[in-house]
Parts: structure tokens; C-alpha cells; sequence
């Protein structure tokens, strides 16, 4: 089995300002750092000023839900709050607690403005859907095969999954040839049993240049919608 | 048990939660009484005599607390002078003992335990009544409340915001944090000009320095220093009224550990930091190029780019002698590494730009990164941190009463985005969608409190200095800095979690060592001083030819002994400008006698202001934009020419440029004539350092160190110091050119009162008339081109030729300015001129030559004489040049005789004949009004007598 990154860590989820949502950290049940960029939700328009935003979160699959105010950290300027000039904004935070049995959090923001209205960031009303790969995922292995009669190297990987996941594909590039471009491509179910589904690939089916690297992240899908495990942002080298 | 960041307000010594020491049950003394314990109840504490002047108290507020054991990281010399003193005691009542140094009292009063201290009659310290001590039962949190002295100002306490020197009316707290663009945790709003953040430096040494007493300290003027020797998060507050009323009253506390402070007395400041400085300890002499100019960038990221900035200093003579190359050298983000693709051929490519008199320096973090992708992103091996694995000596990610860990720490430094400006890969990642490609280095750190791990550290810069002709090392992210983006799990407050067990040596009694295991949050601000260790010794290991030098992004007290610091991630704002001086004249008087800001800022500014001209962007692989004002930029460069650690760096991954040769005139001659100044006046900043390194007296001062019978130069604190004890620089750190607005280009100059100063005219003018001191004088116009400074009547001022870098002539002969006023004389009160060749190292301390410079005025009724005596005092160091000049400013007219002890000299009518001769003589130059002679150092002792 594939050591992995964070593996039984406290969880932290991020909301950045090129939205992106990062998803830290394992699925602990308890305390959970929320971060997130007002510049998601505000411009440089509105420096020097307070917003107060808040965080909508509904905990699957008990329905719980949690709802509460993103603060300014105590050592951050209220000037650089949404300053573009900085490139960023100075990150918003609040801590929830996961509660026992969640298995995926839905996230939207809203941001009260001084005229009334509200603005939302809720990925275009779908809401954000969170998963923890950590959870989900266990990779059995991730293993560049090479042998001397063949002329390439080839990609073994094998990954069990929750059974909750209804897809899985492997986006991969090789870091040693940096002019190919990245691929994807999908992960074929094996077997399944209560709990569990696991998958793989047949022999040869990623196939890179002989003594290439190889880094890959992992996309699945639950319910039909889509979630990434890329080892804490760092990629994953095959062995 | 969690170990929170407790900001400045939450630390509340007097709430009533706190206890006092109360009655002491018993006290004794050693056979030669220089230790005196006090025990009340199960616990004891106490007073260590060091020398005349100053003692240690020590109290571990555990019950039963053994003190057979020492850990500091800053202490490594605790005779301040106690071996020759007979020390006595006496109890004139049953609950006061009073401890007689010959100098000073300590009286300790038996019922309440509050220490005070005179000095013949006058009381000079003591705790506020009803407090001293203060400690929470069960816990380590410990403070001294002490009095504040009417009419005191406090300095010192190390690396410090806001734009006061004195400490007053201010909390403090101390933990090493990386606190980029001053943005920390403050009390209020944060920036630069917000004292109350942490920053990456750690030093709580408080100064007062009190030159008039009133009321019940009425008498002499007197200086105490209270150094508080504690690693964990740490406090200082002088009489801010944050959390209750500290009027009259100051404290250092901390969280954890032991109560351990130094006390120090003395007339003068002066006094205290010699005291200090023995006890932290001082440096020998570093080479002479850190005294050059240095430029830096994030964004040298290849040999091309590094190239330009080296050839275009050199085609704009605008003098230079580091170059800094960021972490953008390494293969990968592989500390200890350098990228052959960057920097191909980089040993034969350094001997090129060593050649032309470039040094070169890189940064060096404590992460090994864990990533297994070199840059070519294959799996490749990485020695270093194979050696360093080997050693077994990285931190484990063992928590506190969390059991043992078999894993390694994982943490990891986050170096911000590739923009798409900097063409070379950092596998395995890839431009995100927005084109970003974070710049990352996730690993591993070594426990450097493990003797093992600072000796392996320290050979793992093998590479760097013996294959690649590494110069210097800049060491970086000291904290440790650590990715904040990392799971909350393995990052707190920027860095390694509170309970994350690292190392301590404890020194026993016996003098064995023993190794303990603390949470982080206990010896945080220690990590970089045993950094600094393992980094110092190794480099000194690999290059024993040569004299090394470390600039520090953070320290704790002591790190003097091992670095300079620079005060780090700074932005391009006029805060930032207005900070740097107070920043560094406290450093000064914290030990530290070599630092500086990053000129021009490190990073981009924001806010009010912010002096960063345009957002940059990126376009087609270039940044453009991202400019820091041209005003702001020579201003910078002014102020920076004559502080200790001359360096502009900036982030180039969102700055287009900010070296002074990339703008357009006049910039760049604006700039080049302050650089050209700092390399004539070398000779200055190289005597104040020697003069460091014998009393502990900084480079750059105050007024007030230099003029203390002045009280109105502690009037002038902010924005005007010395270079060494005679050059008066008042800089301008406003804006004006570019202000909306515009504004003249003025401010206020003061000069201290009982000497008379001249306008600093470089013997390119006739002096004017001096100035009588006391004067301030208003509306001094400077424009970009000017830098307000004076010079003290009676100084004798070395300068040397302009040099594009530190050693590029071959002969370099030394001028020796003197001005006319007072005599000097006598011993006391010469110049001390030290020369060495600047690199070599002289552990004994014998390989220089220091010469003592005396200038006398004798008036009768027909004649002026001006004699100048050159005593050498120490002579195993020949210089380059055999002869020197010695310029006697104010020379209204020429000399009828010019004699060299009693030899008539001839007068060779100009400079070119005077610079031909090959033997002395001299001439007058009428146009500036001085007598120039050249003599030649053939003599141990000789008196040059110009008459008039």
C-alpha cells in the first residue's frame, strides 16, 4: 500500500481566491478548520471595509447542517482584507466539527453587502460537494513495471475505493518528459463487496518511455459529481 | 496539553491568578559568596554574582526544582569580572540582606523577596513594589515586574517594529515567526509600524538608559540592562497601560521554562552592552566585503539572469560585492543543491564573476525536502539528505505525551508561484488552471538541539563551498518558516507545532550533556540559534582559509556570534523606510552589530503607503510592473549606505526590477554616489566593527550613545545617527518629489550639544564654518541627490579610494581626514584605525595592524601648528599601499612649514606630484582648503606638524 500524505491528519478545507477548494487532511470526526478568500466574493472596491460572510455547510449523508460567520484572524490588517495588490486576500477562518457519519460536506458562502443585497458563492447553485480522498481512497499500488524485453514501461496500479464511488480515472503526466502533455485516463472496476469496489488497469494501458517518472492524481465520482485527490496537492510518484 | 500563541494582552502578570514570592524561610551562600539562595516553602531560587556590575537570578517555580543544569543557547561566558572581586553581605535588619559587589548593592528584602540595587547611595533598579517576582502555582508562567526609572527611555529587545527607538509606553511579545510584510499577529492594526508583532528575531534584552534622574533615583546618570534568557514566547511591556495600569512599571515574563535574567548596571549604555556582549558573546572580525553592497533577488534563476544584473553593475560603476541568489539555485527546491540546468558549469562560471569582484552567496533553509523528483524529474539521489537520514538525527513526528513517533516530521516551506516568468521546471507539479505553478519544498527538518544533527547539517555544505565556490550563505526561513497551507495538523502559527518534541542539550554541573525532548512551544526560539551553530561550524570546517559570514533571517540573543541579520520580508513602502533606522539602532544595542533591511523592500507594497508603482503582471515569460518608486527606491539606498548590512533584494516573480542601475537617470547616479561614499568611508565601518568586537559598542548609534551629556539628543532618537563615534547622517525618509502634492525636500537636523560640527562637503568644498552643537537646524533642503550629514569638529575620519568592490586595488591608501577642533590627544580620545587583509582569519588575534591617529592644535601669537601623530599599536599587517595621506581640512591657508618629527617636508605644489613622490611631502589644495601630506609607514611612531 501506497504511503500517503496526512494520512489521520486534523482536516483543514480551503477556499481560495482562483477558486479552487482544497480538501486537507483526513476524515476525522471532530474539529475542522474552514479557511477561505474574501476576494471570492469581494473586490479591491471593497478594502477597508467589513463584510460579514458566512459559511453554509450540510453534512452527508445525515443532513445535519451548520451554518456560521468567517472571521478575520486577529493578526490580519482590515486594509489588506481584499487588497488585489497583494495577489490575495488575507484568509477568512472558522472551525466546525464533522460529525460522526459524514462522509461528504456541501459548502456555499454568502456575503451580506451595506445595500442589502446578498452575493453567493455556491458554485453556480450546485454548491460545493466535499469529499476526503484519504477516506475514499486506499492505492494498493502505483508501481512503473519495467522489463528488458519490453521497449516502454508501463503504469501497475491497483486502487480500492468506498463503494460509494461510481467512477474512477488517473490523471497522469511524466515529470522526466515535461513536453508530453497529461492524460487521463479511466480506472476499470475489478470487484466489489459490501464496502468496498476496487480497480485497476489492464497491463500496459499507461505506458511511458523507458526509466520515465510518472505522477498522477486521482479523479472519482460519487452521485455524479466530481472529486480529486492529488496527495495534498503534492501529485503522486509511482514507485 | 495545548500550547496556544498567547497574544500581548492575554500575558496579564498582577491579575490575581499570579503569585508573589513572598517571605523567605532561609537564605545561605556559598563559600565565596557569589551565589545566594533564598528558599520559601518547597521552592527556592537564586542570585548569581558575575562580575561588579551585574548578576543572574534564577527561579524555577516547580517545587523541589533542582538548578544543576544550564540550556541556554545564548549565554557562553557568565565572569562578567568575578574573579576579582571580593564580595560581601550584611543584614542591617532581620528581613533585608544587602550583597556588596564593591560597585554595586543588591538589597534583597527578605519579607516580600523585591530585589533593588544602588550604586553608592542612589538607588538605579528595583522590582515594583509588592510584585518582583511573578509566577502562576502549577505552571511555568513566570515575569519580573520591576519600577521604571523616572525619566528612563528603554531600547534595545532585538528586532523590533514601529518607528521609535525608545521602547516605552509599547508591549512586546517574542516568538519567532515569520511575519511576511510585517502583516503578524499585533495588538491593533498590524504593519510595519506596529511594534507589538513578533517577528523573526528573538532578543528580550531591555536597555534603560536614564541621564537624569529625578525623585528617589535622584543622582548620576545611570544605564541598567535586563536580559531575560527564555526560548518559549516571551513578553516585554514598559509602562503600557494594555491590560491594567503599568504606569511606572515594566515586565519581561514568559510561559514556560525557568525565570532567568541577567542583570547589568552601569553610567552608560555603553557600560550595559559590554556587559551583554561578553555574556552572549561577540564575533571576530568578518570579512571586510559584507561591508560592500549586495544585491539579491528571488528570481536569479538562471546564470543569464544572474549575469546581467553582475555585468550591468559593473557597466553602470556602480560598486558591488555580494551577489544573492535565491532558492531558484537549487536543484528542485533540494537544499544544499545547485541546478546544472540553471547554472551550468557554475564552479567555473563563479571563478568568472569572483574575477570581478563579485561574492556569491545562496539561501539556505532548514527543509530537505522529501520530494523525490530532481529537476529533470527523474527519481534521482539526494545525498544530503541521504547523510542527514543517516545521522538519524531529523525531527520525529513525536507530539507531546502523544508516545513515539517512527515517522519524520512532515512539514515543508512554501517559496509562492511561478508566474509563468521563470521558464525552468519544478516537477512533479504543473501550471494549475490560472497558470500557476505553486513553488513548494514539503520535507523534513533536522532536531538541530542534537549535537549529531548541527555536525552533520554543517557538512552538508560541502558542496556549495568546495565544488561550487559558494562565498556566503544566506540562511533563511529560520523560524522554521513552514508552509501555512499545510494540513493544521503540522503547521501553527507559520511553524512547527507547539507540541512537536525537539531536542535540548542540558549541560550538567559535571559538564556532561544530556539530551531532553521539549514541546516546540518551549524552545521555539532557540531552533535558530542551534542552526546557526551547526551552519557556522561547518562552514568554518570547509573553509578554515578564510573568514565566513552567515546573514540570518531571524536569530535569538547571542546569534551575534554566528550571524548578521537582515529584518526580513520587508515591503516597498515609506513605513518600511521610516522603521529601518530605529529597527537597526535597536539591534545595535541588542548585540547585534551587523544588520539591515532589504532595500527597496522585499516584497511588493499595499496600503496607504505603499510606494509600488503598478500591479506587475506577466507577458510573454517577463514581469513587468511591480516597480517600487524611484523616490522611495534612492531614499532607501541613501539611508542603507550607511547602516551596517548594505543590501537591496526584492521578489522578482512580482517585481519587474529593483536594482538603482535599471531605472532611469538620475537614479542611478543618485544611487551610485552613496554606494561610491559607503566604499570610501570602508575604512569607518570596519573600525566601528573592530571597536564591536573589543567593547560591544555598535557600528551605528543614537545620538545619545555617543553624546549622552546631551539630553536633548535623545530628542532626535528616530531619524538621525552615527556611523561609529564622528559622522553625523540625518537621512530623509519622507516623501516628497512623488508625494500629491509634492513637498520640499526638507527636515530637521539636530547636533548634539559640547562639540561643533561641520557640513559633510567629501573634500570636494571648503568646509563652512562649523555649527555649534545644541543647534537644530530647520528646513535642511536635500534633494534626491543629497544626504544631510555632519561631521564632528576635532574627528579624524579615514577614507579610502573608490573601489567597484572591497580589495580591487592593489593599493588603496587610506586619507586621514581630520577636522579642525579639539585635540586629541591622549589615548582615550584618538582614532583606532584597524586594518587586516580582510579575509583571512586571525583566531589569535594578532594578524592586523592598529594604528592610534592624534591631532593637536597649538595656537601662540604668530603661528598655528597643527601636529598629527600616526602610533602604530599593533604592526603584523602590512597593507597594500606603504603610505598614506593625511588631509587637514580647514586649512585657510597654505602651511608655511609642513615637518615629520622635526624633518622639513617639501611642498610639491599638486596632487599629481604628490601622488608621484616616493617620499613624504605635501601641498595645498586652495580650492577646498586643505593641506594634503603624504606619509610613509616606515615608522612605528611619527608626528606630522603643520604649521601655519
Amino acid at each position: 500500500m501506497k504511503t500517503r500524505l496526512n494520512q489521520g491528519a486534523t482536516p483543514q478545507i480551503t477556499f481560495t481566491s482562483d477558486f479552487h477548494e482544497l480538501v486537507q487532511g483526513d476524515l476525522v470526526y471532530g474539529p475542522c478548520k474552514l479557511r477561505y478568500d474574501p476576494l471570492r466574493l469581494l473586490t479591491s472596491d471593497h478594502r477597508g471595509t467589513q463584510h460579514k460572510i458566512n459559511a453554509h455547510l450540510v453534512f452527508h449523508p445525515s443532513g445535519q447542517e451548520w451554518h456560521g460567520e468567517m472571521t478575520l484572524p486577529a493578526e490580519a490588517p482590515l486594509g489588506q482584507l481584499v487588497d488585489a495588490s497583494a495577489h490575495k486576500g488575507v484568509m477568512l477562518e472558522t472551525t466546525f466539527s464533522i460529525p460522526e457519519g459524514c462522509e461528504e460536506i456541501e459548502a456555499w458562502f454568502s456575503c451580506e453587502h451595506p445595500d442589502g443585497d446578498t452575493h453567493w458563492d455556491s458554485n453556480l447553485d450546485k454548491n460545493f460537494r466535499l469529499r476526503f480522498g484519504l477516506h475514499d481512497l486506499t492505492i494498493e499500488k502505483a508501481i512503473v513495471v519495467s522489463t528488458k524485453k519490453s521497449p516502454c514501461d508501463w503504469l501497475d496500479i491497483a486502487v480500492d475505493t468506498s463503494s460509494a464511488v461510481d467512477t474512477l480515472s488517473i490523471r497522469w503526466h511524466s515529470p522526466s518528459h515535461p513536453a508530453e502533455p497529461r492524460h487521463q485516463t479511466a480506472l476499470s472496476q475489478t470487484t466489489q463487496t459490501k464496502d468496498k469496489k476496487s480497480w485497476s488497469l489492464p497491463d500496459k494501458q499507461i505506458v511511458i518511455p523507458k526509466g520515465a517518472t510518472l505522477a498522477f492524481d486521482l479523479i472519482y465520482t460519487v452521485d455524479g459529481n466530481k472529486f480529486t485527490d492529488d496527495n495534498q496537492g503534492r501529485w503522486y510518484i509511482a514507485d | 496539553m495545548s500550547f496556544p500563541f498567547v497574544p500581548i494582552d492575554q500575558f496579564t502578570p498582577s491579575t490575581p491568578a499570579w503569585s508573589t514570592i513572598g517571605k523567605i524561610d532561609s537564605w545561605s551562600a556559598n563559600t565565596n559568596k557569589t551565589r545566594y539562595t533564598f528558599v520559601f516553602g518547597q521552592r527556592s531560587l537564586y542570585i548569581e554574582i558575575l562580575g561588579p556590575q551585574s548578576f543572574r537570578l534564577r527561579f524555577n517555580p516547580a517545587e523541589n526544582a533542582q538548578y544543576n543544569y544550564e540550556t541556554s543557547t545564548a549565554v557562553i561566558n557568565r565572569d562578567l569580572g568575578i574573579s576579582e572581586l571580593t564580595i560581601t553581605d550584611s543584614q542591617p535588619a532581620d528581613d533585608q540582606l544587602v550583597i556588596s559587589t564593591g560597585t554595586i548593592d543588591i538589597h534583597v528584602d527578605l519579607s516580600s523577596f523585591e530585589v533593588s540595587v544602588y550604586k553608592g547611595s542612589q538607588l538605579i533598579h528595583r522590582d515594583a513594589p509588592g510584585e518582583g517576582i511573578l509566577y502562576i502555582p502549577g505552571q511555568e508562567v513566570t515575569a519580573i515586574m520591576k519600577s521604571t526609572g523616572p525619566g528612563s527611555k528603554y531600547l534595545g529587545l532585538g528586532e523590533k517594529a514601529g518607528a521609535e527607538l525608545f521602547k516605552n509606553n509599547f508591549a512586546y511579545t517574542f516568538f519567532n515567526f515569520d511575519c511576511f510584510s510585517y502583516g503578524g499577529p499585533a495588538l491593533g492594526e498590524p504593519g510595519p509600524l506596529n511594534p507589538t508583532e513578533p517577528l523573526y528575531c528573538s532578543i528580550p534584552f531591555l536597555v534603560e538608559s536614564n541621564p537624569q534622574p529625578p525623585g528617589p533615583f535622584a543622582g548620576s546618570a545611570y544605564a541598567t540592562g535586563v536580559f531575560l534568557d527564555n526560548p518559549s514566547q516571551s513578553y516585554a511591556n514598559i509602562a503600557a497601560n494594555i491590560y491594567n495600569d503599568m504606569t511606572g512599571k515594566y515586565y519581561l515574563g514568559s510561559l514556560y521554562n525557568e525565570l532567568d535574567y541577567y542583570f547589568f548596571a552601569g553610567d552608560q549604555v555603553t557600560d550595559i552592552l559590554s556587559q551583554y556582549t561578553t555574556l552572549t558573546g561577540r564575533s571576530q572580525m568578518p570579512p571586510k566585503y559584507i561591508f560592500g553592497y549586495q544585491q539579491g533577488a528571488y528570481g536569479y534563476f538562471d546564470r543569464y539572469k544572474l549575469s546581467i544584473a553582475a555585468n550591468s553593475f559593473r557597466a553602470a560603476r556602480i560598486p558591488c560585492d555580494g551577489l544573492h541568489i535565491d532558492v531558484d539555485f537549487q536543484d528542485n527546491y533540494r537544499t544544499f543543491t545547485h541546478s546544472e540546468i540553471k547554472f551550468p558549469n557554475v564552479k567555473s562560471y563563479f571563478e568568472e564573476l569572483h574575477s570581478i569582484g563579485f561574492k556569491m552567496c545562496t539561501n539556505i533553509t532548514p527543509v530537505i525536502t522529501d520530494n523525490p523528483l530532481d529537476q529533470s524529474g527523474q527519481k534521482a539521489p539526494y545525498e544530503q539528505r541521504d547523510n542527514l537520514f543517516a545521522a538519524d538525527c531529523m525531527i520525529y513526528n513525536t507530539r507531546y505525551e502523544g508516545g513515539e513517533s517512527a515517522d519524520v516530521y512532515p512539514g515543508g516551506v512554501n517559496y509562492g508561484f511561478n508566474r509563468g516568468n521563470n521558464p525552468y521546471p519544478s516537477p512533479p507539479l504543473l501550471p494549475n488552471r490560472q497558470g500557476l505553478v505553486p513553488l513548494a519544498a514539503p520535507g523534513n527538518y533536522p532536531d538541530f538541539g542534537l549535537q549529531k544533527a548541527r555536525e552533520t547539517w554543517g557538512e552538508q555544505y560541502d558542496h556549495l563551498i568546495n565544488e561550487v565556490g559558494m562565498d556566503f550563505i544566506w540562511q533563511d526561513m529560520t523560524c522554521p518558516a513552514i508552509n501555512a497551507n499545510l494540513s493544521p495538523a503540522n503547521v501553527y502559527m507559520k511553524t512547527f507545532p507547539q507540541d512537536l518534541m525537539i531536542a535540548q542539550e542540558q549541560t550538567m554541573e559535571d559538564g556532561s550533556v544530556e539530551v531532553v525532548y521539549h514541546p516546540n512551544a518551549k524552545v521555539h526560539n532557540s531552533y535558530v540559534n542551534n542552526l546557526l551553530d551547526g551552519t557556522w561550524n561547518g562552514i568554518n570546517k570547509l573553509a578554515p582559509q578564510r573568514r565566513n559570514f552567515i546573514i540570518a533571517r531571524g536569530g535569538y540573543a547571542g546569534m551575534q556570534r554566528y550571524a548578521g541579520l537582515w529584518t526580513g520580508d520587508s515591503a516597498s513602502t515609506w513605513d518600511f523606510l521610516k522603521i529601518n533606522l530605529p529597527e537597526v539602532l535597536n539591534l545595535g544595542l541588542s548585540g547585534v552589530p551587523i544588520s539591515g533591511c532589504d532595500i527597496g523592500g522585499f516584497a511588493v507594497g499595499y496600503g496607504p503607503s505603499s510606494g509600488t508603482t503598478s500591479q506587475s503582471y506577466v507577458d510573454d515569460g517577463e514581469i513587468f510592473g511591480g516597480i517600487t518608486n524611484y523616490e522611495l527606491l534612492t531614499r532607501w539606498m541613501q539611508l542603507g549606505s550607511f547602516l551596517p548590512w548594505y543590501r537591496n533584494h526584492y521578489d522578482g516573480y512580482n517585481k519587474q526590477f529593483q536594482e538603482p542601475y535599471a531605472y532611469q537617470e538620475p537614479v542611478p547616479s543618485n544611487c551610485r554616489k552613496y554606494v561610491e561614499l559607503r566604499y570610501r568611508m570602508m575604512q569607518v565601518y570596519y573600525d566601528a566593527m573592530y571597536n564591536w568586537t573589543q567593547t560591544g559598542n555598535p557600528i551605528c548609534r543614537p545620538l545619545f550613545l555617543n553624546d549622552s551629556n546631551d539630553l536633548a539628543s535623545y530628542d532626535h532618537a528616530n531619524d538621525q545617527f552615527f556611523v561609529g563615534g564622528d559622522f553625523l547622517v540625518a537621512p530623509i525618509i519622507t516623501q516628497h518629489e512623488t508625494a500629491n502634492p509634492p513637498t520640499p525636500p526638507t527636515r530637521s537636523v539636530y547636533l548634539p550639544a559640547g562639540s561643533n560640527w561641520y557640513a559633510f562637503m567629501d573634500n570636494a568644498k571648503p568646509l563652512a564654518g562649523s555649527v555649534q552643537g545644541g543647534t537644530l537646524i530647520n528646513d535642511y533642503y536635500a534633494d534626491l541627490s543629497q544626504v544631510p550629514c555632519y561631521v564632528r569638529a576635532g574627528a579624524i575620519l579615514p577614507f579610502g579610494e573608490v573601489e567597484q568592490f572591497v580589495g580591487q586595488l592593489k593599493d588603496n591608501p587610506i586619507t586621514l581626514n581630520c577636522y579642525p577642533g579639539p585635540d586629541r590627544w591622549t589615548d582615550d580620545q584618538a582614532y583606532s584605525m584597524y586594518q587586516d587583509d580582510g579575509i583571512s582569519p586571525d583566531e589569535e588575534g594578532t594578524n592586523f595592524r592598529l594604528t592610534k591617529v592624534y591631532q593637536q592644535t597649538i595656537t601662540d601669537s604668530s603661528t598655528v601648528t597643527r601636529n598629527i601623530r600616526i602610533a602604530k599599536q599593533t604592526d603584523n599587517y602590512q597593507p597594500g599601499a606603504n603610505y598614506h595621506y593625511i588631509a587637514l581640512l580647514g586649512s585657510v591657508s597654505a602651511a608655511s612649514q609642513v615637518t615629520q618629527d622635526g624633518a622639513n617636508l617639501p611642498n610639491v605644489g599638486g596632487a599629481n606630484n604628490l601622488q608621484a613622490s616616493d617620499s613624504p611631502c605635501w601641498y595645498y589644495n586652495e580650492s577646498i582648503d586643505i593641506v594634503f601630506v603624504k606619509v610613509y609607514d616606515d615608522k612605528s611612531d611619527t608626528t606630522i606638524s603643520v604649521k601655519y
